[in-house]
């Protein structure tokens, strides 16, 4: 069928009036005077034609440039044959390029090719090959789907718009994307869905709408080869402050064990480099104890050692990245009016505690301090901070204590599920003596002497204290290693250091929730290639979804601040906190991780169905008919050919010049 | 400045075609033809009518009429033959100056072929006049229209311009006819010179043959404008013959226009060759090269005219 994309062109045709009126209107020849028509008789006899010959020669000139006129005119109404439906050419067209990580996988290393780039040429070529006058729309196949292109027939935007299509370093839901393109095909039939991809994101048996068009897979890449992390995570030793568990998973989709190095960094300066081995088509876990000095964006990077022993297709799996939250030390005020020797030592040793000593009669408050120690002395009022009472006395601490000690104690009981007592030993310690206490209503007993309690442990709603009956002379303990525990156990366990909050490290793609204070106008981020986004916040928000998290690595979050309120916040930090004590960190919570760590994205191996019902291969351009060949084609370039070939064959005919 | 003596008077009548500078080319004209003949008979031009003056020619047989002083007795005593003494005339060379006025001749540009052919005719009469032969003039189309007196003496000059510039061109060329007309005229026989476009139908070959009967010494002087040998015509036009009016339509391409100038070139041949044949002078004259240009042609051509 044909149809017209230009109908309005067709009043041009109207030039042929003129040239028709031109033709039938005799030619006023102009008047020349000669000497003599002598020559010019002899030369006529010699060319003397018969008039129909002339007139025909004069048909025919007319006729070339009717002819021009009608092709130049059809050409310029752009027809176009909209073949029959039965295996015809749809109405439109919905490509769908997989945006997703593997379609970074570098194919053609000499020119950096990758698929996607292989993808988005072979998107261009279809579209120039699509039949004038159908639609295309495109879709990008991300972690979400997304329409890049609207349903237009504009061809020039859709190449723009291809061409501006970038890769992402997330997993990919091509059946998603299939799912919008059937709903966009629906009002458009008949339509076709073209799905550019290397396969995965698409569950096993998916299932379409049953007036689904037909989709046609146009598998993308080759290589197959590359190592990559697929799991990444770090956390704390529970029984030290500085060392770290690496959890790193790698995958080896070569045929061949590959040797890898393993960098390890924290904000951005590289602490440690490992050599692993991951088996031919392996996925293995690794686990590394590191020591970290301190919290911060921990990343780890692998490379192969050598490329000729295992490809590595994808790089873009060979990143991860999470935070390690850091730790406030714990202040502590000692108020000693005794020996304090091993428990001072205990105390400025330890680099989790920031200690102060001061004499009791200098003792005015507590405030500041995440605890106080009272060795053998009792305040003169309650402390604000937790408190531990060494062998106190006095009717102001909240354990009941005698003023006689009692000689020669052994430990009876040992609590040692209690934090208390991780790694400290006491039943070979000897007590020369120890205060008897009562322990109150609601506390726990941790150790249990012959004497009466040894350490009570009080837990309240807002509020821990803590007793130790048996100062450092009543003991040998301080020459053990069991004291500094003890001491450490103590102070962390009343001091109750507050560790930042971590955030949970995303997958790319992921949605971030973003704690907001409820002055915050607006959350700035920058993104890990160094793009800057922001999102407005409204009034009353406590949390911002933030989902372009495409990119794999650490997102840095800003809050800008209503300014009144700012400077009341600022106000309120100068005051709270003891100028000595004061810290200037960023807010720790305004960062967050994003890893691509998918085991099927860094599997790149192109599959050759996606698994999808009714799937059919692409199909070529193949020219079974005159209809379909006509249909593939621009009609309006062959007429212009025709048109001008018209006007060349008037022109050689009646007016070329010749040059002698 | 002295005046030469033998130049016009200043005072004299000049016009538009014979101007002051006309005047003087040809003074310069008639200096070059008296040095190139200078080995020659010095001032006139040896007639070829046999007289009766002092200096021997030749014999000839005796006829009856015949003077019977100019038998050679000492002949006829030794050979008992008849023979008659001839003796070179010493005679006033004529000079008869044909112009065709059709026309035709009124066509071309700048210089009409009328205009180029009166100068053509002016300056052949003044080196004939320097020389002390007797001009005269005539002008014809489809007849002789006018002719002159006798004129000798190079002061005759003027009497030559008033009666060029009165001619007008007008009528249809007949040559054959126009020439058989003017070769019957009771005159002296002497040089005949025709000056024309010869652009006759029915061409040459009569007026040239009663010129030859009538035993005048012929020469052609064939004016040629340029446009007329190369037309600068294009496309459809419709041509209009000067003389008869006949409209002929045409689509001037290039494969005509080369065809006409074949045809015009096979005309001037034809003439030529026919001039040749019958031993008459002939020599084309393109109005584009000046007139003086193709007078020093004529004469150091030899044998024409003078």
């Amino acid at each position: 069928m044909l149809n017209l994309l230009n109908p309005s062109a067709l009043w041009l045709a109207m030039v042929g009036l003129p040239v028709l009126l031109l033709f039938l209107l005799k030619v006023r020849r102009r008047e020349v005077v000669v000497p003599s028509t002598l020559f010019w008789r002899r030369v006529l006899e010699q060319k003397r034609e018969s008039a129909w010959w002339r007139r025909l020669r004069s048909l025919l000139s007319l006729l070339l440039h009717l002819l021009f006129i009608a092709a130049g005119v059809f050409a310029l109404t752009q027809p176009f044959v909209l073949p029959s439906e039965k295996g015809g050419q749809p109405r439109l067209s919905v490509i769908i390029i997989d945006t997703s990580a593997s379609m970074r996988t570098v194919e053609d290393e000499d020119k950096g090719e990758t698929r996607l780039d292989i993808a988005k040429e072979r998107i261009k070529a279809k579209v120039d090959a699509l039949t004038p006058g159908t639609k295309v729309a495109v879709i990008a196949a991300g972690v979400r789907p997304e329409v890049v292109m609207p349903v237009t027939d504009d061809r020039a935007s859709v190449r723009a718009a291809v061409d501006a299509i970038e890769g992402t370093d997330t997993g990919g839901d091509l059946m998603a994307a299939v799912d919008l393109a059937d709903d966009l095909a629906l009002a458009n039939a008949p339509a076709e869905v073209a799905v550019f991809s290397d396969g995965g994101g698409v569950p096993a048996g998916a299932a379409r709408r049953d007036d689904a068009p037909t989709l046609y897979y146009h598998r993308i890449g080759i290589e197959d080869r590359n190592v990559g992390v697929t799991a990444f995570a770090v956390r704390r030793l529970p029984a030290s402050d500085s060392e770290v568990e690496m959890l790193v998973g790698l995958k080896n989709t070569t045929d061949k064990e590959a040797a890898l190095e393993l960098q390890v960094y924290l904000d951005g300066v590289l602490l440690d480099t490992v050599g692993v081995e991951v088996a031919a088509h392996a996925d293995e876990d690794k686990v590394f104890n590191r020591t970290m000095p301190r919290g911060g964006a921990i990343g780890v990077a692998i490379s192969v050692k050598s490329a000729a022993a295992a490809g590595d297709g994808l790089p873009a799996d060979n990143y991860a990245y999470t935070l390690l939250a850091e730790r406030d030390p714990v202040k502590v005020l000692l108020v000693s009016a005794g020996n304090h020797f091993f428990l001072s030592k205990a105390l400025s040793e330890n680099p989790s505690f920031e200690a102060y000593i001061v004499a009791p009669a200098d003792f005015t408050s507590s405030a500041g301090m995440d605890c106080v120690i009272f060795n053998e002395v009792a305040p003169a009022k309650a402390p604000v901070a937790n408190a531990l009472y060494v062998g106190s006395v006095g009717s102001k601490i909240p354990f009941a204590a005698e003023p006689k000690k009692l000689d020669l104690v052994t430990v009876r009981y040992l609590d040692d599920e209690h934090p208390l007592l991780r790694h400290v030993e006491l039943h070979d310690a000897a007590f020369a003596a120890s205060r008897p206490v009562t322990a109150p209503e609601g506390s726990t007993v941790v150790v249990d002497g012959t004497g009466g309690p040894m350490l009570i442990a009080w837990e309240r709603k807002d509020r821990r204290d803590a007793y130790l009956a048996f100062t450092e002379s009543d003991s040998d303990l301080p020459l053990r290693v069991a004291y500094p525990n003890l001491v450490s156990n103590l102070v962390t366990w009343l001091g109750e250091p507050r560790e930042e909050e971590t955030p949970p490290t995303l997958h790319t793609g992921d949605v971030a929730r973003i704690p907001v204070s409820k002055d915050t106008k607006r959350l700035l981020v920058v993104l890990p290639n160094g793009e800057e986004d922001s999102v407005e916040v409204r009034p009353g928000q406590t949390s911002v979804s933030y989902a372009h998290t495409d990119h794999a690595g650490i997102y840095i979050v800003t809050e800008e601040r209503d300014e009144k309120a700012a400077a009341a916040a600022a106000a309120a930090d100068a005051t709270g906190t003891a100028g000595a004590l004061a810290k200037g960190a960023a807010p720790f919570a305004r960062r967050f991780a994003a890893n691509l760590t998918d085991a099927r994205e860094s599997d790149i191996s192109p599959v050759n169905e996606l698994g999808i019902e009714d799937e059919r291969p692409p199909t070529a351009v193949v020219a079974s008919d005159l209809w379909s060949w006509l249909a593939s084609r621009p009609l309006w370039r062959y007429l212009a050919i025709i048109a001008l070939a018209f006007i060349a064959l008037e022109w050689v005919l009646y007016s070329r010049r010749w040059v002698y | 400045m002295q005046q030469h003596p033998t130049a016009p008077a200043a005072d004299a009548k000049v016009s538009d075609v014979f101007g002051t500078d006309f005047l003087k080319k040809l003074e310069y004209l008639a200096i070059v033809a008296k040095r190139l003949f200078s080995g020659m008979q010095k001032g006139e031009r040896r007639s070829t009518r046999r007289g009766t003056s002092v200096e021997f020619a030749d014999y000839r047989d005796y006829s009856q009429g015949d003077d019977l002083r100019h038998i050679d007795w000492n002949i006829y005593g030794r050979l008992e033959k008849l023979l008659l003494k001839m003796y070179e005339e010493e005679a006033e060379l004529f000079v008869y100056l044909l112009v065709d006025t059709s026309r035709s001749m009124a066509w071309g540009g700048p210089v009409a072929k009328i205009d180029y052919a009166k100068r053509v005719a002016a300056a052949i009469a003044y080196i004939a006049l320097s020389s002390q032969d007797r001009v005269v003039l005539s002008t014809f189309n489809e007849g002789v229209m006018e002719k002159s007196e006798p004129l000798q003496g190079k002061r005759q000059i003027f009497s030559v311009f008033d009666f060029l510039e009165r001619a007008e061109s007008f009528g249809k060329t007949d040559l054959g006819g126009t020439l058989d007309d003017w070769a019957r005229m009771k005159m002296r026989k002497g040089i005949a010179v025709v000056v024309s476009d010869f652009l006759d139908e029915k061409g040459v070959e009569d007026g040239l043959r009663a010129l030859r009967t009538a035993r005048f010494e012929t020469h052609l002087v064939h004016v040629v404008d340029p446009r007329e040998a190369k037309p600068d015509l294009e496309g459809h036009v419709e041509v209009i013959d000067s003389e008869t009016l006949e409209k002929r339509q045409v689509f001037v391409g290039p494969e005509i226009l080369k065809k006409y100038e074949e045809e015009f070139g096979s005309f001037c041949r034809d003439i030529e060759h026919r001039c040749s044949e019958k031993g008459v002078g002939y020599i084309r004259a393109l109005t584009d090269v000046p007139f003086e240009d193709l007078i020093l042609r004529m004469l150091r051509r030899g044998g024409f005219v003078l």
